[in-house]
C-alpha cells in the first residue's frame, strides 16, 4: 500500500518535470521566439513621447481654421497665415468678400465694411457648419493679425468632448451675465456648439438678432442663448493663453493703462507669459514669419526639459460639473467696468 | 507464490505511469494558465496612445504624475555655465540705466557669469562702473577703451571670456557658450558679426556686440593700448572700427561665427523687426558672401539681436525662455566639438615683446605642466588643462 502511493508520488514528480525539461528545450531552440516576446514585452512598457502624441493629437483633435480677411489682405497677411500657423490646422478656410481659390479664401457675398463683420462672420459660421460641420470637432476663429499656436491649442481643448457645447477664449465681460470671448485673439467653439448656432440660433431674432453690433460680442450673445458654455482657457497659475493684444502689449506684466484690465472677465495676473500660451493678436505682416522663427527653429543649447503627457479626458460626468460650474461663474475682476456699455 | 512478486511490480509500474501522467497534465495546464495572464497583459499595453475619443470608450488614457512646475535642474548648460565663463560688459548711459539697462539685468543679463555696466556714473540698483571718460557717441572709441582696461584690471583672472555688448542688444548666452566651447580662450582670437569695410581684416559689428578670448584681451591691453601706433588714443572714432583696427595690429583673428549653413550668429539688427529680409543697409556691410540658395538672414543657433528696446527684451524672454510647445523640443545638445587650435596669420611683432607678454600671461595663470611655447620654431603647443 505504502509503495503504491510512493510511486504514484514519484510518477507526479518525473512528470512535472519531464514537462519543465521539454518546455526549457523547446524555448532554447527557438531562439527568435524568445527574442519577440522581450521585444514585445519592451514595446509596450513604453510611454509615447510627448513628440509621438503631439503628432497622433493633430489627428485626434481635430481643428478647422477659419480666417478672417479682406482682399486687400489676401496677397500679404493670406499669404503667411498660409505659410505659417496656419498649416498646422487640420483644415484652414479663409473667409472674405473675394474668391481665390490658389489661396483658399472664400466669398461669402458680404461687402467689406466695419460695421458688416458681425454678419459675415455668421455667413462664414453657415458656410463652415453646411459643408464642414460633422467632419471636424473644433472651429477655430481668428483674423488675419492673430497667430495661433495649434499645438497649445490642442493640447487645451483635448480633455473635452466635441459633443459639449462649450467655447473658449479670452473672455471678457460685457451687460449680459456670461460675456463673449475676443475677437482678436481667436476663439474656438465644439462642434455642438457650431450645431447649435447655426440650427437653434441664427434662425431666431430674439437668440440672435441680426444688428451692427461687434462681431464678437454678438456671437457671444448668440452662444449664451443657445446654451453654450464659455469656458476657462487659462492654465495652472491662471495666466492667460489667449492674449488680445499683441505680446508687446502682455508682457511682462498685464497692462494697466488702457481698456483691457476693465474689460477682462477674470482678475488678471499681474506677471503675465503662460507656458502653454496658444494666441496674439496685432500680429504684423512680418511678424508672422518671425514667431515662425523665433517659436520653430530658433535652438537653445541645453539638456531637453522633462517629457510632459496630454491632461485626462474628462468623463461625462465631470464634464456636466465642469460645464455647470463655468456656467455659473461670475467675473472675478475687480477693476471698475468699460464705462462704454 | 511466482505469480505474487510480478503482480507487486505491474501494480508499482502502474502507479509510476499513473503519476508521471497526472504530472505531465498538471505542469501543461500550468503553463497555459502563465501564458494566458502574460497574452492578457500584452494586449492591454500594445499601444501608447491613449484610446481614440472616436470609438465610443470614453477611458481615459493612462497618465503618467504631473512633471512638477520646476524643470529638473538643467546639467548640460550648468556645465557650460562652470566650463565657459563670459563676462558680460555692457555699455549704458546715465540716462539709459533705467530705460535700458536695468532690463538686461532683469532678462538675459542674468545668465552671464559676470554683469557689469559701462556707464559714467556709478547706480548700485543697476551696478553700473563709473568710467572716467564723456557721454556722447562720439566718445564711444574713448569710453570703450576705458572699459576694457577696466575689465582687465578688475576681472581678467576669473573669466574666459568678455563679452561687449550695448544696452540695446539682446544675447541668448546658452548659444554663445556653446559656440565658445568650440574654441580655445588661450588662442588670440574674438568672434561677433565681422564687417569689411575700414579695416583690411574686418572689424566686428558693435551693435550685434561681440567676444574677446581672453588671450585677445590680454594683448590688447599689454601691446595695444601702450602703443599709439597700434591703437589710436584719440578722443574719437568708431569704436567697432577702432577695436578691430587695435587687435588686428596685435595678431588677434578675427574669427568666423557663422553656422554651418554660412548663416550669421550675431545680428546686428532684430528679427522682431526685419525677419526674413534683413535692413538694405546690412548686406554691403557683411564680410563674408551669403549662401545663395538662403533666404534666411539669421542662424538657427542665433545668438545675438541688436535694436532692441526694453519691451522687445521680454518678448524675447518670454518666447525664447518659457512659452513651450506640445511637442516641440527646441533645445540642442550635444555640444560641438572643440576645433583643432590653428593660428592662420603669421605674427609680425618683435620677439621680445611677444615672449614677455606671454610669460607675464602664464604667470597670472598659475598651471600645473604649462608648456612655453617657442615662436621660433613655429610649432604651435597647448596649454594642459
Amino acid at each position: 500500500m505504502y509503495r503504491n502511493i510512493l510511486c504514484l508520488v514519484l510518477g507526479l514528480i518525473i512528470g512535472i518535470q519531464l514537462t519543465d525539461f521539454l518546455e526549457y528545450f523547446q524555448l532554447t531552440d527557438s531562439q527568435f521566439a524568445s527574442t519577440s516576446i522581450t521585444q514585445l514585452e519592451e514595446g509596450a512598457s513604453q510611454l509615447a513621447t510627448e513628440e509621438e502624441l503631439a503628432l497622433w493629437l493633430h489627428n485626434e483633435t481635430r481643428v478647422l481654421c477659419m480666417v478672417l480677411t479682406l482682399p486687400k489682405n489676401h496677397q500679404s497677411r493670406v499669404r503667411r497665415v498660409k505659410g505659417t500657423w496656419g498649416r498646422r490646422c487640420n483644415k484652414l478656410i479663409f473667409i472674405s468678400s473675394q474668391e481665390d481659390r490658389e489661396l483658399g479664401v472664400i466669398d461669402v457675398g458680404v461687402p467689406e465694411d466695419r460695421n458688416n463683420l458681425y454678419l459675415k462672420m455668421r455667413k462664414a459660421l453657415e458656410y463652415v457648419y453646411r459643408n464642414h460641420g460633422e467632419d471636424y470637432d473644433w472651429f477655430l476663429k481668428a483674423d488675419d493679425d492673430t497667430f495661433v499656436i495649434m499645438e497649445n491649442l490642442r493640447f487645451l481643448l483635448y480633455p473635452y468632448d466635441p459633443e459639449a457645447a462649450l467655447y473658449f477664449g479670452h473672455r471678457f465681460r460685457t451687460t449680459f451675465p456670461q460675456g463673449y470671448m475676443s475677437g482678436g485673439a481667436g476663439y474656438v467653439m465644439s462642434r455642438d456648439a457650431l450645431r447649435r448656432l447655426n440650427l437653434f440660433a441664427f434662425n431666431n431674432s430674439q437668440f440672435c438678432p441680426i444688428n451692427n453690433n461687434s462681431e464678437d460680442r454678438q456671437i457671444g450673445f448668440c452662444l449664451q442663448n443657445v446654451g453654450v458654455v464659455a469656458g476657462d482657457s487659462r492654465d495652472e497659475e491662471g495666466r492667460d493663453r489667449f492674449l488680445p493684444l499683441s505680446l508687446k502689449f502682455m508682457l511682462p506684466t498685464f497692462p494697466t493703462d488702457n481698456w483691457l484690465p476693465k474689460l477682462t472677465f477674470y482678475e488678471p495676473v499681474n506677471e503675465t507669459g503662460s507656458t502653454s500660451g496658444i494666441s496674439f493678436h496685432y500680429v504684423k505682416i512680418h511678424e508672422f514669419e518671425m514667431y515662425e522663427y523665433l517659436l520653430y527653429r530658433l535652438h537653445i543649447f541645453g539638456t531637453p526639459l522633462s517629457q510632459r503627457t496630454l491632461p485626462p479626458r474628462l468623463g461625462p460626468d465631470e464634464l456636466q460639473n465642469q460645464l455647470n460650474q463655468w456656467a455659473q461663474e461670475n467675473s472675478t475682476n475687480s477693476n471698475a467696468w468699460l464705462k462704454q456699455e | 507464490m511466482g505469480v505474487r512478486p510480478n503482480r507487486k511490480r505491474l501494480e508499482l509500474m502502474l502507479m509510476l505511469l499513473i503519476g508521471l501522467a497526472w504530472g505531465i497534465l498538471l505542469s501543461e495546464l500550468m503553463k497555459r494558465t502563465r501564458w494566458q495572464n502574460h497574452a492578457d497583459r500584452l494586449k492591454e499595453e500594445s499601444s501608447p496612445f491613449p484610446s481614440s475619443q472616436r470609438s465610443r470608450n470614453l477611458r481615459t488614457p493612462p497618465t503618467i504624475a504631473p512633471s512638477t512646475t520646476n524643470p529638473p535642474p538643467d546639467i548640460l548648460a550648468a556645465r557650460l555655465f562652470n566650463e565657459t565663463r563670459v563676462l558680460c560688459m555692457v555699455l549704458t548711459s546715465p540716462k539709459t540705466h533705467h530705460t535700458r539697462a536695468i532690463h538686461i539685468k532683469r532678462t538675459w543679463g542674468r545668465r552671464c557669469n559676470k554683469l557689469i555696466f559701462m556707464s559714467t556714473k556709478a547706480d548700485k540698483e543697476l551696478g553700473s562702473v563709473a568710467l572716467n571718460v564723456r557721454e556722447g557717441y562720439s566718445n564711444l572709441w574713448p569710453k570703450t577703451r576705458a572699459a576694457l582696461q577696466y575689465v582687465y584690471k578688475h576681472h581678467f583672472q576669473k573669466y574666459d571670456w568678455f563679452l561687449k555688448a550695448d544696452d540695446d542688444t539682446y544675447f541668448i548666452m546658452e548659444n554663445l557658450r556653446a559656440f565658445l566651447h568650440a574654441h580655445n580662450f588661450r588662442e588670440p582670437v574674438y568672434f561677433g558679426n565681422k564687417f569689411r569695410q575700414h579695416v583690411k581684416e574686418g572689424y566686428m559689428s558693435g551693435g550685434a556686440g561681440y567676444v574677446l578670448s581672453k588671450m585677445a584681451l590680454h594683448r590688447l591691453i599689454k601691446l595695444g593700448f601702450s602703443n599709439s601706433s597700434i591703437c589710436t588714443n584719440r578722443n574719437y572714432g568708431y569704436e567697432d572700427v577702432e577695436l578691430g583696427r587695435c587687435l588686428a595690429g596685435v595678431g588677434v583673428v578675427g574669427g568666423d561665427s557663422r553656422d554651418e549653413q554660412g548663416l550669421s550668429r550675431f545680428i546686428p539688427f532684430s528679427p522682431l523687426h526685419w525677419y526674413p529680409q534683413p535692413p538694405d543697409w546690412y548686406q554691403p556691410l557683411l564680410y563674408y558672401t551669403s549662401p545663395d540658395n538662403s533666404s534666411d538672414c539669421c542662424s538657427n543657433t542665433a545668438i545675438s539681436f541688436h535694436y532692441n528696446n526694453a519691451q522687445e527684451f521680454y518678448v524675447l524672454e518670454y518666447i525664447i525662455y518659457k512659452l513651450r510647445i506640445f511637442g516641440i523640443n527646441r533645445e540642442l545638445g550635444p555640444l560641438p566639438k572643440k576645433k583643432a587650435s590653428s593660428r592662420p596669420m603669421s605674427i609680425n611683432l618683435q620677439t621680445t615683446k611677444e615672449e614677455n607678454g606671454h610669460i607675464a600671461l602664464i604667470k597670472m595663470m598659475p598651471r600645473k605642466n604649462v608648456t612655453t611655447p617657442n615662436y621660433r620654431t613655429k610649432t604651435t603647443s597647448k596649454f594642459k588643462k
